[in-house]
């Protein structure tokens, strides 16, 4: 039982954290993008 | 085609954050995810290895790929121009070292991802049938050098060709598609382990603590050295994929996720490799793979596994062996884009510096092709080496001014780079004296005790201490040329570098 519970803590644990900083990036990404968007029309 | 201007011309940049941040996982993740990170984890106590592990990401990688990533897309320009442009003229030689520590790695890992070429190469002609004689294949290879330098040659070719194509048409549209499928080969090779009888005994050895060893120094040196060696921090690798960033883009985020992708692949690799031995032999033959090596653990034990799992010589062997080369020529990939940036930045077009580059590479090669002790010398060498280099990066960070670069750094990342980073830039000297003090000891204590002073023993102090003082002559020596060599990036003031300081960039 120790063995699946430190697999998952380990294994998942990091899976979980990579998804959520590439969940968070791509999140960050579009809020700038419309960030500038929003400039650029401001411009114009 | 994206491309942003420069002072020094147009350059090139990544389409997407998705691919920049896949081809620095390519970077980081190579050949030392696969062969060494399961070893040196079992043994230095699993789970609390793993701990150990984590916490030397966020103090020593995190921060270092970070100030890479600054030196590189505020300079535009490779290793020995990004120290010219933060540090001043008088520090170009300092770029000079960080970027050929890497080259004389890139000499001899070239034959390394030989190696696992011609490792496929046997795989996918079934030569891992049950009962093969590994050791006896091994053997076989290494000890024919048309064969290792003929797969050295393959290799070098191999990323050449690619770099020659520069961002876009090579090595960009390369590595967004090669780093996710690697990631699936070693999920569907964990699986495979994970789902053979008796696999579990191999997971409790990597991954359930042994609490005991969180106070043993020797286990935290080696988490530390396994994640110098792991992520690339201070190789000057990053540093040259910055330079193609795009314009604001995010520093922080990048830098872990990175080393959270960098980690994944290695547990995925670690549990790949220790629930098959673990699965089809015994504690004490995991011992003995351990014992063997680098190689010997991915060549001959791991090897002699294949045939006696279902599925494992026709299809597992050439997976695993297709994960090795993959990983190994994606980090080959970006240590020939260093020197081929650095060449460039000297004013000589890619089309003319690539092709030298790869001669240069399969000659210098050839040694470590043929000799294993060789090859072994410069991968001690240069691979303790490039501890300097993160100290350099960090000392960079310094004489631009932690703060400045501070604030720089957290003008446009995703989340808030504060008294942290500035807090770990400045402790960052006390860690290197620390690990690096470790290795220097090791050299005199344990590698080779009775010849430490012998500069021919492959392992011993002189070597090291020779071939590095060798390089920081030269490189000192020739500081001025490199520093009038390099064209002008955006950091460069106009009348030239050194001419006055160094300007901010807004």
């Amino acid at each position: 039982m120790d063995v699946v519970i430190w697999t998952l803590i380990f294994l998942g644990g990091d899976l979980l954290i990579l998804i959520f900083l590439l969940s968070w990036a791509v999140k960050k990404d579009r809020e700038k993008a419309r960030l500038a968007e929003g400039e650029d029309g401001a411009v114009e | 085609m994206a491309t942003q201007n420069s002072s020094s011309g147009s350059r090139e940049v990544f389409a997407s954050r998705f691919t920049f941040v896949a081809a620095a996982i390519g970077m980081a993740v190579g050949t030392g995810n696969i062969w060494r990170f399961p070893r040196v984890a079992g043994e230095q106590g699993g789970g609390a290895f793993l701990v150990a592990l984590v916490v030397a990401n966020l103090v020593w990688a995190i921060p270092i790929l970070m100030s890479e990533s600054l030196l590189g897309s505020r300079s535009r320009l490779g290793t020995v121009g990004a120290f010219r442009d933060f540090m001043g003229r008088k520090f170009a030689w300092m770029g000079g070292f960080m970027g050929f520590v890497t080259i004389g790695i890139m000499f001899y890992y070239s034959v390394v991802c030989g190696w696992a070429i011609r490792y496929f190469v046997y795989a996918i002609t079934g030569r891992f049938e049950s009962g093969a004689d590994t050791e006896g294949i091994w053997d076989g290879f290494t000890t024919t050098p048309w064969q290792t330098i003929l797969f050295h040659a393959i290799a070098i070719g191999t990323v050449g060709l690619i770099v020659y194509r520069g961002l876009k048409r090579g090595f960009e549209a390369i590595l967004k598609f090669a780093i996710p499928l690697l990631f699936v080969f070693l999920v569907i090779l964990a699986i495979r382990a994970m789902t053979l009888s008796g696999a579990s005994e191999g997971l409790r050895y990597l991954f359930v603590p042994d609490w005991g060893s969180m106070g043993d120094a020797r286990m935290w040196l080696e988490a530390f050295t396994q994640m110098a060696f792991s992520t690339g921090a201070g190789w000057g690798l990053y540093l040259t994929y910055s330079v193609y960033l795009r314009r604001r883009e995010d520093f922080a985020l990048n830098a872990t996720t990175i080393c959270a992708g960098n980690l994944l692949a290695s547990l995925l690799a670690g549990t790949a490799v220790l629930g098959t031995i673990f699965a089809l032999r015994t504690q004490s033959f995991a011992e003995e793979a351990a014992a063997s090596g680098n190689e010997g653990l991915a060549f001959i034990f791991f090897a002699e596994l294949f045939g006696e799992m279902p599925g494992g010589r026709w299809f597992f062997a050439p997976l695993f062996f297709l994960a090795l080369a993959m990983a190994g020529i994606s980090s080959l990939i970006a240590m020939m884009e260093l020197a081929t940036r650095n060449v460039e930045d000297m004013g000589l077009p890619r089309r003319r510096a690539v092709p030298w580059i790869v001669g240069v590479a399969f000659l210098a090669g050839i040694p470590s092709a043929i000799s294993l002790d060789f090859l072994s010398n410069q991968d001690f060498v240069w691979g303790v080496g490039l501890l300097i280099g993160g100290l350099f990066s960090a000392v960079a960070m310094m004489k631009y001014g932690v703060n400045r670069a501070r604030a720089e750094l957290d003008t446009v990342s995703d989340f808030r780079v504060t008294w942290w980073w500035t807090g770990l830039i400045r402790i960052f000297p006390a860690v290197f004296v620390a690990l690096f003090g470790w290795w220097i000891w090791r050299t005199v204590d344990e590698f080779a005790p009775d010849t430490w002073w012998d500069p021919f023993e492959p392992f011993s102090l002189m070597t090291m201490v020779a071939q590095w003082a060798a390089l920081f002559v030269v490189m000192f020596a020739l500081n001025n040329v490199l520093s009038r060599q390099v064209s002008a990036g955006p950091m460069t003031p106009p009348g030239g570098p050194g001419t006055v300081e160094t300007r901010r960039e807004g």
